[in-house]
């Protein structure tokens, strides 16, 4: 078994173009976790079941623990690193803004999925209303908030993005290429 | 890190040419929501992985005369998304909103829902009552086999070895409506304990004149409640027929008891259920 084979991958990566080796056996979560350093997404149940990887994959929200790394191939991958540069003003997006104005974290491991999870949620459905925002979340879990804090934050993105113009908030910035 | 190798054809000719070379053993890869988690609990590797993902022709769906073609690549995000299938297959757009989660529905399939063929597969149901027929290629060779006769039991399909499903036709049925209901632990992220899929056409005198109800869950593969069709078919709705029904069609299941669930809380539920979705569909 070769188990140490990798398959050359070219995606988008939070707006830039990567190309690397991804090593087969590798989850999409160990890929961005363990040899691209981006750890902001959480290794939580390993099992598609809490959405602390929650990553967007294609704009839509995917559990990257259950993804193979080598399945980005000709994606277009966002993860919590990326949210900031894809709403494109300021240092936060507002769904992270969001989170820290309506204390929606306390340990903050379910945090990054969350914040993905309702970035896709309000990006498909700008006018989510609260069953729609729940609905979004029914794939992320947490232990500490029960949930009342996180969804205040989620209608206040909400708003906010509503009043910015549609245009900017979906990125069309040519991507640069990196070689991993 | 799993003990997998990755091989991606990029379309089903290069796949045919290549299958039979392919290390044994190999499975098909498409969401990976079955399963990359059980390959994590050691089951199934060291595997080769045929990555039919980024296969094209398999991700459409397609209107055609006679029948809807839902390829074997389409997530239920997709489903949920489509004009089509809310038209066409309404029981199957029921299923999206109860199927596990947003980030699950972007990657699961509805080709590898019934290639894994788990009793309490949250499409199978409504795959049933919808009429649906299997599409199968292996190599120069297709066949179509009627879902019904699909499953062989738990985890266990007709399919051949290298046998790749590559879609479904389900028939265009004017005046149908569609539903499907679960019931499970909790609302989100759940295996059913029950399930429960209705499709019924009624006529211009609120007669039910024809429906197909499919339990899931509660028995080695979904089971059509003929027997509750039969007395329900034909018949104006009053409670008294549904009460009828909902205590019939507790004698066509078959469930167990497992760590999930009571055969008897499983068979009281197919009453509830069914009680529910006529509830549901007669309203509208």
């Amino acid at each position: 078994m070769e188990l140490k084979k990798s398959l050359s991958a070219k995606f988008n990566l939070n707006g830039k173009t990567i190309e690397a080796m991804v090593p087969v056996g590798a989850t999409l979560l160990e890929f961005l976790r363990y040899h691209l350093r981006l750890t902001g997404s959480k290794d939580g149940c390993g099992e598609g079941e809490c959405g602390a990887c929650t990553v967007l994959v294609n704009n839509r929200p995917v559990n990257s623990c259950t993804m193979m790394a080598v399945q980005v191939d000709g994606c277009d991958v966002v993860t919590v690193e990326g949210l900031a540069k894809r709403w494109g003003e300021g240092d936060l997006h507002p769904v992270q803004e969001g989170f820290i104005d309506k204390g929606g974290v306390q340990c903050g491991f379910c945090i990054p999925g969350m914040v993905v999870s309702s970035v896709a949620t309000l990006e498909k459905c700008p006018d989510a209303n609260l069953d729609e925002i729940k609905n979004g979340l029914s794939g992320n879990l947490c232990r500490c908030t029960g949930y009342e804090k996180i969804f205040r934050a989620v209608e206040q993105a909400r708003d906010k993005m509503k009043k910015k113009i549609p245009e900017k908030a979906s990125p069309k910035r040519k991507p640069e290429l990196v070689r991993v | 890190m799993l003990e997998v190798d990755i091989v991606q054809p990029k379309s089903l000719n290069e796949l045919w040419k290549t299958v039979s070379q392919i290390k044994e053993p190999h499975r098909y890869l498409a969401g990976g929501t079955d399963l990359v988690v059980v390959a994590k609990h050691g089951i199934g590797t060291p595997c080769t992985w045929i990555d039919i993902s980024k296969i094209k022709e398999l991700k459409k769906i397609e209107e055609k005369k006679d029948s809807i073609f839902i390829g074997a690549l389409v997530t239920y995000a997709e489903i949920s998304e489509s004009n089509l299938i809310k038209k066409w297959v309404p029981a199957l757009g029921a299923v999206c909103p109860e199927f596990a989660s947003p980030p699950i529905r972007s990657l699961a399939t509805v080709g590898g829902n019934c290639a894994n063929a788990s009793p309490a597969g949250d499409g199978l149901p409504a795959l049933y009552v919808e009429g649906a027929k299997v599409i199968l290629k292996l190599k120069k060779s297709a066949r179509e086999v009627p879902i019904e006769k699909f499953f062989l039991g738990p985890r266990k399909t007709v399919l051949k070895k290298n046998e790749l499903v590559v879609g479904l036709k389900i028939p265009k049925k004017s005046g149908f409506r569609g539903t499907f209901l679960k019931v499970g632990p909790r609302k989100g992220l759940a295996i059913a304990k029950a399930s429960l899929a209705l499709s019924l056409k009624l006529n211009g005198s609120g007669t039910i004149q024809d429906l197909k109800i499919a339990l899931g869950a509660v028995g080695p593969t979904v089971i059509r409640a003929q027997k509750t069709e039969s007395i329900l078919c034909g018949q104006k709705i009053d409670s008294s027929i549904i009460k009828k029904a909902k205590e019939l069609v507790q004698t066509e299941c078959s469930p167990i008891t497992d760590h999930r669930s009571t055969a008897e809380y499983r068979k009281a539920m197919c009453g509830v259920l069914l009680g529910r979705a006529l509830e549901r569909l007669l309203k509208c």
